[in-house]
């Protein structure tokens, strides 16, 4: 048997941990190993694979997504919504934390970006936590989980990304990760009650403040608060479940929505404008290009022989399809301490889709479930890109140890809510039996 | 060799803020055509097509633009520890065996992909409007070549600090 293909991870990893750009080691990678197995005719698979990236609508959706997000970030609409939920909470014990975590959820359902609600969110988050002493690991802690709920809350760039790569259609995964999204931010929400009211000084409630307003102006705050991202799920989501449109028209909608609510809060500008437009092609190009040199890297794995190796060894191990499919997430949660969450996906799922599908599970059940553990990589170390946006914005007095200490309850839950969603399929594969009619 | 390097970061500056503006015309399109759909009742033939390719040409126009920016992820665990001149010799090793090797190769290939389908008049062949696909597939040429070119920069950037010298010393003289 010829374990050439397996090389190709052992390579791939050492130009990665070097510090050579993800892209291009994937892309120097492949080309060694493609050389060495097609000789020149590698080429011409490289340039179908650049076609092929590029020539793809459904990827359309990332840069609409990543503009929608960035033009929200500078809209305004974060405060108001700050302001309108604190109303709500901050009379419960940790009220501010779980204010937050609200906040994050309806930020990440209305953008599609990875960590742009995190900045977003504890810029105004962390020093109103601060101000009532709240213990630091919660706050470290509340800002990563929060903020990173952006990939399984959809819309997700992640998701439009995973759908083409584990040829799963994106619009069945928005649908299935809605109620998988909503549990995780329901443990976070018990969680911090929990912990709050057990320990008084983690969430000291707020004394009552005078200029508490009476009910009725405060249900005028939080409808006038509420509903441009309101509206902004519904054409977005909204017209994916409909089937009023594809995921990249929903996109559109979504940066044409973020444009005009920019506008009506006054914060539009041409500055304002040429400043999301280069946010939004850097993003993009790093998801895309990366996409585009992991595809031809998957490409030459399996052209080689790579998963059909892989399929013989895990036989050889003799495992059942459940422990199998345990093994891959496990594999997938050890990797997110090292590398990023695309570097995961584009690494893994070529190789454990057509597995996983042999043996009769539920690609979209399956993908699911790999972005619950997509999200545990935004907070495992060394790798953590949810507490490197923490450390970018906030005070000095929280420090690295309050922030390692702070995310780990959390990575807690987000195993719990895999189990949960891997006891029950139920929890991500009814929705979207009801709502699109599949299967 | 700082001439080399100034003319090179000024092409991938003016070519990614082309490509960045093409955003805008992938969110009138999209929108127009779900408004055409839904409300004209007349789908349009050409907005799937110019969706993709706008898509297309925004991200691989757009990576030289964001090699120069430095907004290609890298896994810097490790790296963020090295001192200067091992991050150039990094650096300096990649682009050399891992990078420029296939950007240059593809770039050749992605150029007969493009000349041939100019000399057939291949047509796109993915919807009603079906255009001529050469254009397009110039531009997949356009943009290997263009990240070719920064990656060159890249290279002399990483050798002059092997050499020695003062980045920053560098880009105020440039």
């Amino acid at each position: 048997m010829d374990y050439l293909a397996l090389l190709m991870f052992p390579v791939l990893l050492t130009a990665l941990f070097m510090g050579f750009p993800v892209a291009f080691s994937m892309l120097g990678t492949a080309i060694i190993f493609g050389y060495m197995t097609f000789g020149d005719a590698v080429v011409y698979q490289f340039v179908a694979k650049v076609d092929a990236i590029a020539s793809n609508f459904v990827l359309a959706a990332v840069p609409l997504f990543v503009f929608m997000g960035s033009m929200l970030e500078r809209s305004g609409i974060a405060e108001r919504l700050f302001e309108a939920v604190h109303l709500w909470t901050r009379r419960l014990p940790g009220g501010l934390a779980i204010g937050t975590i609200i906040m994050c959820v309806i930020f990440a359902a209305s953008t599609g970006v990875i960590g742009a609600t995190e900045t977003v969110v504890g810029l105004l988050a962390i020093p109103v936590m601060l101000k009532y002493a709240y213990d630091k690991g919660l706050i470290s802690g509340t800002i990563c989980a929060g903020g990173s709920l952006g990939t399984i809350i959809p819309p997700s760039v992640v998701v439009v990304v995973l759908g083409p790569v584990a040829d799963v259609s994106v619009g069945d995964l928005f649908v299935g990760m809605i109620f998988p999204g909503l549990i995780l931010a329901g443990l976070y929400l018990v969680y911090i009650l929990g912990r709050c009211i057990i320990d008084k000084k983690a969430g000291p409630r707020l004394p009552p403040s005078a200029d508490d307003p009476p009910l009725i102006v405060k249900l005028h705050i939080t409808a006038v608060a509420m509903l441009p991202p309101v509206a902004m799920i519904f054409a977005v989501l909204g017209s994916i479940m409909l089937g009023w449109a594809a995921p990249t028209e929903a996109a559109g909608l979504g940066a044409m929505g973020a444009i005009l609510l920019t506008l009506c809060y006054g914060k539009f500008t041409l500055k304002v404008l040429q400043e999301t437009v280069l946010k939004t092609l850097k993003v993009t190009c790093m998801i895309m290009v990366i996409l585009m040199c992991g595809s031809m890297f998957a490409g030459v794995f399996i052209a080689s022989g790579g998963v059909t190796l892989t399929e013989r060894l895990i036989g050889a191990a003799d495992l059942s399809p459940a422990l199998t499919l345990a093994v891959f997430l496990l594999v997938s949660f050890i990797a997110g301490f090292f590398l990023d969450w695309i570097s995961v996906l584009l690494i893994f799922i070529p190789v454990f889709i057509p597995l996983v599908r042999g043996f009769g599970f539920d690609p979209v059940w399956f993908c699911v479930m790999f972005l619950i553990v997509i999200q545990t990589s935004y907070l495992t170390p060394p790798m953590a890109p949810a507490i490197f946006y923490l450390r970018a914005i906030s005070p000095p007095e929280i420090k690295l140890h309050h922030m390692f200490k702070g995310v780990a309850p959390f990575i807690v839950l987000q195993v719990v809510a895999l189990f949960i969603v891997a006891t029950f399929p139920d929890t991500v594969l009814w929705l979207p039996s009801k709502v699109l009619g599949f299967k | 060799m700082l001439i080399i390097l100034r003319v090179i970061e000024r092409i991938s500056g003016g070519t990614g803020m082309v490509a960045a503006w093409t955003i805008v015309p992938l969110i009138l399109a999209t929108c127009y055509e779900v408004f055409s759909r839904y409300v004209l009742n007349a789908p349009t033939i050409w907005a799937f097509e110019l969706g993709y390719m706008t898509t297309g040409t925004h991200f691989l126009i757009g990576a030289a633009y964001t090699l120069r920016e430095k907004a290609h992820i890298r896994i810097d665990v490790v790296y963020a520890h090295f001192n200067p001149k091992l991050q150039a010799l990094v650096n300096a090793l990649g682009y050399v065996f891992l990078m420029l090797p296939v950007s240059l190769w593809l770039s050749t290939a992605l150029w007969e992909y493009a000349y041939d389908a100019m000399m057939s008049g291949e047509l796109s062949g993915m919807s009603a409007w079906n255009p001529v696909i050469w254009p397009f597939r110039l531009v997949f040429f356009g943009g290997f070549l263009l990240l070719s070119l920064q990656g060159i920069a890249e290279l002399i950037k990483a050798v002059a600090v092997l050499a020695g010298k003062d980045l920053e010393d560098l880009a105020r003289n440039a």
